[in-house]
């Protein structure tokens, strides 16, 4: 009788872990039938991993899955800020060839929850060398973002120039996910821009009349931002989440490998006392890619979306920052 | 004992049942995805309305160029397309996200392939009660008989070009006749329902495209004459 059960549990248990498996097929993008299979192994494979551990409430277990070392450990810094599965297990995506001679995949759906349970919904971008091995692993922007970004470029160079900026802005936006503040440190040149708008509601006189409200601006070195993020804001906080609605390039008038980005950014975050942080603002980057292997911000700025707590009232445009608002020295 | 089990064995079968819930159209965008014979467009978006809008500009990045670069294409972009003619599917499990796929069938935008059809005489009414009795026969000795004649008629007749993917002509009898020595090769039956011919004296299933790059003429027949 026991050994029945128990088979039929053990059964059980085997069909729940089959459940959570995910086959991914490459329906275009690679015309090499080895690496075809390579790369549908591979990514089947890190879902496969992903989606086990979300099961059983663990850690993926990457040790079948051909991966770097840095993408495995920016993959479990990912995974350590909010878990995630692939809830469809049935994949077909093409594969895009990168800048670099690599290939990446787009578009993998995600899920995973918010602090009150609801499910998120998240895409994720793989990065693959020719060998078929995972180099990086983000979350991604959303796609009609992207697909608008890449085609906003007419030129050659300047699409594989908007490649690499995306991409870029990918592992910015996912490094506050993964709080890797290694990466932060290496992408703000040493004497980097931080400027970060506040709504400030004045009154005027006695009679405490309400003037319109206006942003104020507190401005950081690279040291004084990343010491905030390292010492304060990455150790209090549990799970950070970040979208981007909307992303603007644009490249510098006069100066060539100078792009402004400009994002409309959301940021929610749960701290380890349990309370939340929650904004919406504007985020521009100055980004420099003369080097593309070394790419540099030289200003970031944050700015509110809203000008009141009735969100009513948004930052009027003309105030918004963009790549005319600094003036470049060379 | 045994109302244990019985529930173990329900709980196995019937959970990872309910889990897979309705995926049909998943499913379906998937398989589109994997068949090449498609075009197609996805949209992610938070309505349902915004993400057919994407899934259109995504599809017109793939249909206009295949307009362009394909000289049998009945259209100049995808403004010229009929209504209908561009499907969609939408799946909304996804947490917040509405995706919808349009897509169309590469077939669908390009003109039937049509072989160069030469005319070789008129059959006229008066040959119909000919062509009547021809195929009142259906016997391939009686048809080579009587077609090997000079003064048999026939409506359209042409050969295969080497390019040749589908040969399309209305439903009727089509015979491959080798014009040199006269004979018959094969009569072919009216298209069935799905689109397929047989051959008429065996009842085997054919396809006009073994007689590609080979100088054999074929002439159609059409429904009209078998009556």
């Amino acid at each position: 009788m026991k050994r029945v059960i128990l088979s039929l549990v053990l059964a059980f248990s085997l069909q729940s872990v089959s459940a959570q498996e995910v086959t991914f097929t490459v329906n275009s993008g690679l015309n090499d039938p080895a690496l075809q299979s390579a790369v549908e192994r591979t990514v089947s494979g890190l879902l496969t991993a992903m989606n086990t551990a979300y099961a059983i409430k663990g850690m993926p277990d990457l040790s079948g899955v051909p991966i770097t070392e840095g993408a495995a450990a920016g993959f479990r810094m990912l995974w350590n800020n909010n878990p995630f599965r692939c809830d469809e297990s049935d994949i077909v995506e093409p594969v895009i060839r990168t800048y670099d001679g690599g290939y990446q995949v787009r578009n993998i759906p995600l899920e995973s929850l918010d602090e009150n349970g609801n499910p998120v919904y998240k895409e994720m971008v793989i990065d693959l060398d020719d060998a078929g091995r995972i180099t990086r692993v983000n979350k991604a922007i959303e796609a009609n973002l992207y697909r608008k970004i890449m085609q906003s470029g007419s030129e050659v160079t300047d699409l594989r120039q908007r490649q690499v900026i995306l991409n870029y802005v990918e592992d910015f936006r996912t490094s506050y996910e993964k709080k890797d503040i290694d990466f932060l440190e290496m992408v703000f040149s040493d004497d980097a821009l931080i400027i970060t708008g506040k709504v400030v509601q004045r009154k005027k006189g006695d009679r405490a009349i309400q003037m319109k409200p206006e942003i104020t601006y507190t401005k950081y070195s690279k040291q004084e931002y990343l010491d905030r993020l390292r010492n304060h804001i990455f150790p209090n906080t549990k799970t950070i989440d970040v979208s981007f609605g909307t992303v603007e390039v644009v490249k510098h008038p006069s100066i060539d490998g100078y792009f402004g980005v400009l994002v409309r950014q959301g940021y929610k975050s749960v701290f380890k006392s349990g309370a939340t942080y929650e904004d919406d603002g504007y985020l521009f980057m100055l980004w420099d890619f003369r080097d593309e292997s070394h790419p540099q911000i030289h200003v970031r700025t944050w700015q509110p979306y809203w000008m009141n707590e009735a969100r009513t009232q948004t930052i009027p445009e003309d105030q918004i920052i963009n790549i005319n608002s600094f003036r470049i020295t060379r | 004992m045994k109302r244990v089990f019985c529930l173990v064995a329900c709980l196995f079968v019937a959970l990872p049942a309910l889990a897979q819930g309705p995926d049909d159209v998943l499913a379906k965008i998937n398989a589109i995805k994997r068949d090449t014979s498609f075009l197609y467009g996805i949209g992610n978006m938070a309505t349902e309305e915004q993400a057919r809008e994407e899934a259109l500009l995504v599809l017109s990045d793939q249909l206009n160029p295949f307009l362009a670069q394909n000289k049998f294409s009945m259209f100049r972009s995808m403004e010229d397309i009929k209504e209908g003619t561009i499907e969609f599917l939408t799946y909304s499990k996804r947490p917040g996200q509405y995706r919808v796929m349009a897509y169309v069938n590469k077939a669908a935008l390009v003109e039937k392939e049509k072989e160069e059809i030469t005319v070789l005489e008129d059959a006229g009414d008066a040959v119909g009660e000919l062509l009547g009795s021809l195929f009142a026969s259906r016997t391939k000795e009686e048809l080579d008989r009587v077609l090997a004649r000079s003064d048999i008629p026939y409506l359209h007749s042409g050969q295969l070009a080497p390019d040749t993917r589908q040969l399309y002509v209305d439903d009727g009898y089509l015979i491959y006749w080798d014009r040199s020595s006269g004979k018959i090769l094969e009569i072919m039956t009216p298209r069935d329902p799905s689109g397929k011919r047989t051959n008429a004296c065996t009842g085997e299933p054919t396809s006009s495209m073994k007689y590609k790059r080979l100088p054999i003429h074929w002439v159609y027949l059409d429904g009209q004459t078998n009556k």
